[in-house]
C-alpha cells in the first residue's frame, strides 16, 4: 500500500538526484567551455607572440579570447580556422611550428584571407573550432575533409576553369588527359567541347583498311599501337567478327580514282625522298621518331590500300572532311612514289603482303556488327551518318565533384571507400568496382589516371557566383573566307597555327600580328620554300610545294589583316645605333642562345638573316618586353633602355646572308 | 523500494544518454584499407624526395634552365656546347656561396655578379614566389648524388601493411 508519506519522500529523493545532476551537467559545461582546444590554441600562441614581438608590435596585435571567422555570404562559408591558426598572415611567424606558422609562398597575396577564406581551397568543416571536427582528417559524415596538396588543385579548378590553371601540375594535366582521351564524346564534361574529338568518320572505311588489320585493331588497339587512342572494347571474338563485317561493307564515298597510274614505275626510294622533304614526320612517326598529331606509319603498308592512300594524300578532305592533314601539291607521279614507299616498306613482316579476300556478305553479320557498333556507342567518336541523334552514352558528369560514394560501390573492402578512390578505381581498375561497366579499358598510367581524378573532382554540382569563376572564354571557330580562306583550308595552316586562339598549338608563330612580325618578301619566299629558323626542332614547316601566287596571297593577307598598329613601321636606324647595338650583342651574351653565322646557340631562332625576315618595329617591341607577348618565353627581359633596344634593332636589322653584299 | 530503484535507474540511464550524446559516438577507420589514389601521390613524392617548393622548382628549372645547365645541374645541357665559359657544376660551384647570391644571379644575371653574361637576368619574368622555388632546387642539386633524398630512401614498402606508410607521409606534407 501507498501512503501520502511514502510518495513524497520517493519525489524528494527524486529531485535530490536531478538537483545534483543537474549541478554536475552545469560545472561540466562552463569547465568544458573554459577548458576548450582553441582557448588554449590561443593561450600558447599568446607565450609564443610575447617571445617573437617587441612590445610596439605587441600592442598593436589583434586581442585574443574570441573565435574569429571569416564569413563568405556568397558561398555559404564560415570559416573558423584563424581561431587556432593565428600567425597565418603575419611573417613574423615565418618558423613557428603549426597551427601558429605563416601560410607559405605568396598565395594569401593572390587569394586575400578575407575573400576567400579558407576552406574553398583546403577543404575540411570551417565552423568547426577543434583539431578533429574541423577535419583535418577524415572524419564520418563530412564528405569533405581537408585536401593534401595534390588533391587541392581540384579545389583551384572547381574556379580556375580554363584549360590550363597557372601554377597547378596534377590539375593541367588532367584536363589534357580529359580532352586527349576524348572524354566528351561519351559524357557532358563541362568546360570541354567536342571540338576537342579528334576520330576518324567511317562511312568509306570499307575501302580504307584491310580485314587482318582491323580485326587486330578491334580486339587490341594498343597490340597495334601503344599510344593508339582508341581504349579497349574488351570485345567478345563474335563481336569482332561481326564490327570487321559491318565496317568493311561502309563504302559511301569512292576513292579519288587511281587507275590511270602506273604502279610498275612506283619507285619507293623515290618516294622516301619527297616523304622526307615534306617533312611528314613532323606529324607521323615512323619507328619512334616524329609528331604524334597524325597516326604512326611505321607498318601503315599493312593497315591501309594502296588505292585509297593515293586518293587520300591527293586529297585528304575528300575521305576525312575535318582532318588535320593538309593537300601537299604534289604530282600525281610524286604521290604514287610516296605510296610505293609507304606500302611496300612500312610493313608488318608477319603480315600477309596482299589481303585476304573480302568474304563478309551475310547481312545477318552486319547487321549484328551494327548493333555492336552502336551498343558500344562507337558513333559518338566516330561521327556516323545516319546515328547522329542517338545521344551520349554514358552518364553526364556534372556535379561527379560531389557524387556520394557507399562503401558497397566497392566490390574489393580492401580500398577506403573515398570518391577520389571511386574515380581512380573507374578510370584505372573498374573491374574492382561492384557496378558493371560498360565503359571501355583506356590504359592510362598511374600518373595519368590520378591527374584526371583531380580535374574531375573539380566539377562540382554547386554553380559559383560569377565573380569567383576565371574562366578562358570559348572562342568562335575561325575561318576565314575568299581565296586566303581556300588556302589556309587546303594547307590547313591552323593543325598548327594559331589565330586569335583558335587553332592547333604545334607552331610557335601564332597568325595574329605576323604582318607586323616578318617582312613581305621573306614570307613569299619562305612559304615556297620553308628553311627551318630554329634548328634544333624536329617539328618544322611542311614543304608544301607551294606556287608563287598562293605564297603571295598569304602574305598579301597577313600584311593586309594580321597586324599590330602599336608595333612601329618604320624606324629610324642609323649606322652608330647599328655599332652600339653590335657592343650589346656581345656584351650581353646574346650569341649563347642564337646562331649570327657561323657560331651561336640552339635555345632561339637563327639570326643570320633577320635584316630581311623580320620587322624592326617588332625586334623593337619584343626585346623591350619579351613576355609581354609570349609569357613563359626563354627570351630574358634585360630591362633594356628604350635606346638600347633601339641599337640592337638597328644591329640586327644589318644582318644578312645574302651574299650579293645588297644590304637589306 | 523498486519504484524508487526505477526512479534512481530512469535518471541514471538519462544522464548516461546525455554524457553518450554530448561526447559523440567516434567510431575508428579500418586500418587494413589502402589508399590507391594516395600511393600515386606518395609514389611521386617518394621517388623525388622533394618539398613542394623544390618540385616547382623543378619544373621551372626544366623550362628555363636545363638547356644550358642541364638535368641534373652538372653543366652539361644541350646547348652547353657552345658557351664559353661553360656553365659550372652546381654540385661544386654552388658550395662556394650562399643561397641569397645564387638569388641573385637568377634574378640580375651572372654579369651582375661580375661573371660572364652568359647565364641571362630572369627577375623581370619570374615572380619572387618563383624564384624561391627555384633556389630551392638548386639546392637540392648542390648536394652530391648519394646525400640526394631520391636514393635515401628507396621506393618499395613493405606489402603487409600497404595502408600504413601511405597515412604517415600523406599527413606529414599537409
Amino acid at each position: 500500500m501507498r501512503t501520502p508519506q511514502r510518495a513524497a519522500v520517493g519525489f524528494h529523493l527524486a529531485f535530490a538526484v536531478l538537483g545534483v545532476v543537474f549541478l554536475a551537467i552545469f560545472s561540466w559545461v562552463f569547465l568544458k567551455e573554459y577548458l576548450t582546444e582553441w582557448r588554449t590554441t590561443q593561450a600558447q600562441f599568446d607565450q609564443l607572440q610575447r617571445r617573437v614581438k617587441d612590445p610596439h608590435a605587441l600592442s598593436l596585435a589583434a586581442p585574443l579570447g574570441d573565435i574569429r571567422q571569416v564569413w563568405l555570404p556568397d558561398v555559404d562559408r564560415v570559416d573558423r580556422c584563424t581561431t587556432c591558426h593565428l600567425g597565418i598572415d603575419d611573417p613574423a611567424f615565418a618558423t613557428a611550428m603549426e597551427p601558429y606558422t605563416t601560410h607559405p609562398g605568396t598565395w594569401l597575396q593572390t587569394h586575400a584571407p578575407d575573400r576567400f577564406g579558407c576552406t574553398i581551397c583546403h577543404g575540411g568543416q570551417g565552423e568547426a573550432t577543434d583539431f578533429r571536427n574541423a577535419a583535418h582528417r577524415p572524419i564520418p559524415n563530412w564528405s569533405d575533409p581537408m585536401r593534401p596538396p595534390e588533391l587541392m588543385e581540384a579545389n583551384c579548378g572547381t574556379c580556375h576553369r580554363e584549360r590550363r590553371p597557372s601554377q597547378t601540375f596534377w590539375l593541367e594535366r588532367g584536363r589534357e588527359v580529359i580532352a586527349n582521351a576524348g572524354c566528351i564524346a561519351c559524357h557532358d564534361v563541362p568546360g570541354f567541347a567536342l571540338d576537342d574529338l579528334r576520330a576518324p568518320r567511317l562511312e568509306s572505311v570499307g575501302y580504307k583498311v584491310r580485314p587482318d588489320w582491323l580485326r587486330k585493331w578491334l580486339a587490341d588497339p594498343k597490340g597495334y599501337l601503344l599510344q593508339a587512342r582508341m581504349p579497349n572494347f574488351r570485345l567478345e571474338a563474335a563481336e569482332i567478327e561481326g564490327l570487321t563485317a559491318f565496317l568493311l561493307a561502309q563504302r559511301e564515298t569512292a576513292p579519288l580514282d587511281s587507275a590511270g597510274i602506273d604502279w610498275s614505275k612506283a619507285d619507293p626510294d623515290r618516294g622516301r625522298t619527297v616523304f622526307g622533304e615534306a617533312r611528314c614526320v613532323t606529324c607521323h612517326t615512323i619507328e619512334g621518331r616524329g609528331g604524334t598529331m597524325g597516326p604512326e606509319l611505321t607498318t601503315v603498308g599493312s593497315k591501309v590500300g594502296r588505292d585509297w592512300l593515293f586518293g587520300f594524300i591527293k586529297d585528304p578532305a575528300h575521305d576525312q572532311p575535318g582532318t588535320l592533314m593538309l593537300r601537299y601539291r604534289f604530282t600525281d607521279e610524286q604521290i604514287r612514289d610516296v605510296v610505293a614507299y609507304l606500302t611496300e616498306e612500312l610493313v608488318d613482316v608477319e603480315t600477309p603482303k596482299t589481303p585476304p579476300e573480302v568474304r563478309y556478305v551475310d547481312p545477318k553479320l552486319v547487321e549484328s556488327g551494327r548493333q555492336t557498333f552502336v551498343r558500344h556507342g562507337c558513333y559518338s567518336c566516330h561521327r556516323f551518318t545516319g546515328m547522329m541523334a542517338l545521344g551520349k552514352i554514358g552518364p553526364s558528369l556534372v556535379g561527379i565533384g560531389d557524387r556520394a560514394i557507399e562503401p558497397t560501390d566497392f566490390k574489393i573492402e580492401a580500398v577506403v571507400p573515398t570518391r577520389s578512390n571511386w574515380l581512380f578505381l573507374k578510370l584505372r581498375e573498374p573491374d574492382r568496382l561492384a557496378d558493371e561497366s560498360r565503359m571501355p579499358t583506356y590504359g592510362f598510367s598511374e600518373t595519368d589516371a590520378a591527374a584526371a581524378v583531380v580535374a574531375l573532382l573539380s566539377i562540382r554540382r554547386a554553380d559559383l557566383p560569377a565573380s569567383r569563376v576565371t574562366d578562358q572564354p570559348r572562342l568562335a571557330r575561325y575561318e576565314p573566307q575568299g581565296a586566303f580562306g581556300a588556302l589556309v583550308a587546303r594547307y590547313r595552316c591552323l593543325s598548327c597555327h594559331q589565330v586569335r586562339g583558335w587553332g592547333g598549338e604545334l607552331s610557335t608563330v601564332p597568325f595574329d600580328r605576323i604582318g607586323s612580325q616578318l617582312q613581305h618578301s621573306y614570307l613569299v619566299s619562305y612559304l615556297q620554300l620553308p628553311s627551318a629558323v630554329r634548328v634544333s626542332l624536329e617539328e618544322r614547316m611542311p614543304q608544301f610545294h607551294m606556287t608563287r601566287e598562293e605564297a603571295e596571297t598569304l602574305a598579301d593577307y597577313f600584311a593586309d589583316v594580321f597586324v599590330d598598329d602599336s608595333l612601329g613601321g618604320d624606324i629610324q636606324l642609323d649606322a652608330e645605333a647599328a655599332r652600339r647595338g653590335e657592343q650589346l650583342f656581345q656584351t650581353l651574351g646574346c650569341r649563347g642562345c642564337h646562331i649570327v653565322g657561323r657560331t651561336g646557340g640552339y635555345v632561339g631562332p637563327d639570326l643570320s638573316d633577320s635584316g630581311r625576315r623580320l620587322k624592326p618595329g617588332w625586334i623593337e617591341a619584343w626585346l623591350s618586353e619579351p613576355g609581354k607577348w609570349k609569357p613563359g618565353t626563354l627570351q630574358p627581359n634585360y630591362g633594356l633602355k628604350p635606346e638600347e633596344a633601339r641599337a640592337l634593332t638597328a644591329y640586327l636589322m644589318t644582318l644578312s646572308t645574302d651574299r650579293s653584299g645588297r644590304k637589306p | 523500494m523498486t519504484r524508487r530503484l526505477g526512479y534512481a535507474g530512469a535518471i541514471g540511464l538519462g544522464f548516461a544518454a546525455l554524457v553518450a550524446t554530448a561526447t559523440g559516438c567516434r567510431p575508428g577507420t579500418v586500418a587494413s584499407q589502402a589508399d590507391p589514389l594516395m600511393q600515386v601521390f606518395d609514389k611521386q613524392a617518394r621517388e623525388e624526395g622533394l618539398s613542394r617548393l623544390e618540385t616547382d622548382g623543378k619544373r621551372l628549372f626544366a623550362h628555363y634552365c636545363v638547356t644550358c645547365h642541364g638535368e641534373t645541374g652538372e653543366g652539361d645541357g644541350q646547348n652547353a656546347f657552345n658557351l664559353d665559359p661553360k656553365p659550372p657544376d652546381f654540385r661544386v660551384s654552388l658550395k662556394l656561396h650562399q643561397p641569397a647570391y645564387w638569388r641573385q644571379i637568377i634574378e640580375a644575371g651572372s654579369l651582375a655578379v661580375g661573371r660572364s653574361p652568359l647565364c641571362p637576368p630572369w627577375g623581370r619574368a619570374l615572380a619572387s614566389g618563383d624564384v624561391d622555388a627555384l633556389v630551392a632546387y638548386v639546392g637540392v642539386l648542390s648536394r652530391p648524388a648519394s646525400e640526394k633524398p631520391a636514393s635515401v630512401e628507396p621506393a618499395s614498402t613493405t606489402p603487409a601493411s600497404p595502408a600504413a606508410p601511405t597515412v604517415s607521409a600523406t599527413s606529414a606534407r599537409m
